[in-house]
C-alpha cells in the first residue's frame, strides 16, 4: 500500500514538474507602452459608462457613444466592412455619410448590448505585439465583477498623425481570435454579393437592426 | 472490433460520397458567378470557399429544422436539469476522453511542447482530476487546447477545400470533414473491448453532441435573433476561428489585412482628421433620424 501510495506521489509530482517545463511563458515580441495605456485608459472609461448607475439609460448610451466614437475608427471601419464595395462610395457623398452613420449607429448599439453582459467587468491590459510602430495588437482581458475567468479581447489600433484608434477587436473562443470586423466584412460581402453592390439595401437594413437592438437595450 | 469500425468508417464515406454527388453538381452548375475582387483588396478565407452554397443552405435548413425540432429541446432541457459545475465536469471529461487523439495531432503537427502539454493535463486530470471529471491542469497554468486531423492536414499545406455544412455535425469543409473520420479511426476508445463498451461509446457520442450543442446555445440563439443571414454568419465565424485553430492561436500579426487607404472613404480629408478637428464629440446616437424606421423587426430569413 505504501509503495503504491508513494508510486502515485512520485507520478503526480513527476507530472506537475513536467507541467512547470511545458507551461513555461513563451517569449514575446515587441511591446508598444503607448499603445497599452491607450486602450487601458479608453476601454475602462467605456466599460465604466456603460456601469454608470447615476444616469439615465439614454444618457448612458450618449455617452457610451460618444466614448466609442473617440476611441474607434469608426469611418476608416466602414470603408474596410465593404472590402471591394468601399471605392464607389468615395464619389458619392450623400451615400458615403448615409453608409458611415448607419454603420457607426449599428456597431456602437451592438458593442452596447454585447458589454452589457460584462456589467461591472474591469480590463486588464496584459500586453502587446507591433505590426510596426504604428500599428500595434494590444492583449487585454475582461475581468469579471464576480470573479471567475477573464475573457480574453484583443484591440489592433493604429496610429494615423498622432492620434492612436481602435481599427478592430478580436475576442478569444477556446484560444482562437475572431477579428469582429473581418467577421463583419464577411457578412456584409455576401449581402452585397446578393443585392448587386447596393450599399443603400445594406444601410436600410442595418438601420432596421439597429432600431432593434436599441429597443432591446432599453428594455434590459 | 477495429474491422468492424474501419467497415462503419468506409461505409459511411461511400453513403456520403453517392448522396452527396448529384447535389454537388447540381449546386456547382447553381453556383452564382464570382465578384473579381479588385487591386488592394484584403480577400478574406471564404472567398470562393462555398462554390456548394446551393447545397450547402439545404442541408443547413435541414440542420435547422432538426435542431429546433429535437436538439434545441433536448439541450435545453439538459440545462435545466444539470447545475453548471455538472455540465463543466461533462465537458471536462469528455475533452480529456479525446486527449490521445490530440495528442497524436500534436506529434503529427511537430508539436512536441503541446503534445507535452497534453500528456501532462490527461495525466493530472484522469488521476488528480477523477478520470477528468475536474480540470485540475488548467489551474496549475497548463491550459487544454484542441487539436483534429483537419488541422494536422492543413500543417501539412492540404487546401481546406469546399465549405460543406453537415447537418447533425455543423460547418466543416471537404479536409475537415474527411479529417473528422481520421480522428474516429485513430481514437483508441474505438478499439477499446470492456463490458458494455458498445452503450459506453453510444453515450459517450450522445453526450458529446448535447455538451457540444448546450456550450453554443445562447450563441446559436443570439446568430438567429441578430444575424442578417445566419448561414453566412456560422460559414463566416467558422473559417476565422478554424484559421485561428490552425496556427494554434499564434497569429502572425503581419497576415493581418491592411487597413490603408483602400478604404479611406474620405481621401485626402481623412475620416480620422475629421475626428481630431472635433476633439468634443459632435453628434450622439441619430435615434430620430434614419432609425426610426416603421419596422424595427429583425428581417432575418426564416430558418
Amino acid at each position: 500500500m505504501t509503495a503504491v501510495s508513494f508510486t502515485r506521489a512520485a507520478f503526480v509530482a513527476a507530472l506537475a514538474s513536467l507541467g512547470a517545463l511545458v507551461a513555461a511563458p513563451a517569449a514575446h515580441a515587441a511591446r508598444n507602452t503607448e499603445a497599452e495605456a491607450y486602450v487601458q485608459e479608453h476601454a475602462t472609461r467605456a466599460l465604466s459608462a456603460l456601469a454608470n448607475p447615476s444616469v439615465t439609460g439614454a444618457q448612458r448610451q450618449q455617452t457610451f457613444y460618444q466614448m466609442i466614437e473617440r476611441f474607434a475608427d469608426m469611418p476608416r471601419i466602414a470603408g474596410f466592412v465593404l472590402g471591394r464595395y468601399a471605392g464607389q462610395l468615395r464619389s458619392d457623398a450623400s451615400l458615403r455619410d448615409g453608409w458611415v452613420q448607419a454603420f457607426k449607429d449599428y456597431s456602437i448599439a451592438v458593442y452596447e448590448w454585447r458589454l452589457g453582459a460584462f456589467d461591472g467587468s474591469t480590463i486588464r491590459v496584459v500586453g502587446s505585439t507591433e505590426r510596426n510602430a504604428n500599428d500595434v495588437i494590444v492583449m487585454s482581458e475582461m475581468v469579471p465583477r464576480a470573479g471567475g475567468r477573464a475573457q480574453p479581447v484583443q484591440w489592433r489600433i493604429v496610429n494615423r498623425d498622432g492620434a492612436w484608434r481602435v481599427i478592430d477587436v478580436a475576442v478569444i473562443l477556446e484560444g482562437n481570435q475572431i477579428w469582429l470586423a473581418q467577421q463583419q466584412q464577411g457578412e456584409f460581402l455576401a449581402f452585397l454579393d446578393r443585392n448587386n453592390g447596393n450599399v443603400r439595401a445594406l444601410a436600410d437594413d442595418i438601420r432596421q437592426r439597429t432600431a432593434s437592438i436599441r429597443e432591446r437595450v432599453g428594455r434590459a | 472490433m477495429q474491422k468492424d469500425v474501419l467497415m462503419r468508417g468506409a461505409l459511411a464515406i461511400l453513403t456520403m460520397a453517392v448522396c452527396l454527388a448529384p447535389a454537388l453538381t447540381h449546386a456547382q452548375e447553381a453556383a452564382p458567378e464570382a465578384v473579381a475582387a479588385p487591386e488592394g483588396y484584403a480577400p478574406l478565407p471564404e472567398d470562393n470557399v462555398d462554390p456548394w452554397e446551393g447545397f450547402n443552405r439545404a442541408m443547413f435548413a435541414t440542420h435547422e429544422a432538426v435542431d429546433q425540432a429535437v436538439l434545441e429541446p433536448v439541450t435545453r432541457g439538459y440545462r435545466a436539469v444539470t447545475p453548471e459545475p455538472v455540465r463543466n465536469s461533462v465537458r471536462s471529461f469528455l475533452r480529456n476522453l479525446r486527449s490521445p487523439v490530440i495528442f497524436a495531432n500534436d506529434l503529427m503537427q511537430g508539436e512536441f511542447s503541446r503534445a507535452g502539454r497534453t500528456v501532462v493535463r490527461f495525466g493530472l486530470n484522469t488521476t488528480v482530476g477523477f478520470l477528468g471529471l475536474f480540470d485540475p491542469a488548467t489551474g496549475l497554468g497548463i491550459e487544454g487546447h484542441s487539436e483534429d486531423f483537419g488541422q494536422t492536414l492543413a500543417v501539412w499545406g492540404v487546401d481546406s477545400g469546399p465549405y460543406l455544412f453537415i447537418p447533425l455535425m455543423g460547418p466543416s469543409t471537404v479536409r475537415d470533414g474527411g479529417g473528422a473520420i481520421v480522428d474516429s479511426a485513430i481514437n483508441p476508445l474505438n478499439y477499446a473491448d470492456f463490458e458494455n463498451v458498445e452503450s459506453f461509446n453510444a453515450a459517450r457520442i450522445a453526450l458529446t453532441a448535447l455538451s457540444a450543442r448546450e456550450s453554443v446555445l445562447d450563441t446559436v440563439e443570439d446568430i438567429r435573433r441578430d444575424s442578417m443571414d445566419p448561414y453566412v454568419s456560422i460559414r463566416t465565424s467558422y473559417l476565422l476561428l478554424r484559421q485561428s485553430a490552425i496556427q494554434n492561436g499564434r497569429m502572425n500579426v503581419q497576415d493581418l489585412p491592411e487597413f490603408d487607404d483602400t478604404y479611406d472613404l474620405y481621401g485626402d480629408d481623412g475620416a480620422t482628421e475629421d475626428i481630431a478637428q472635433h476633439p468634443e464629440p459632435i453628434d450622439g446616437p441619430t435615434l430620430g433620424g434614419d432609425l426610426a424606421q416603421p419596422n424595427p423587426e429583425p428581417t432575418s430569413p426564416e430558418l
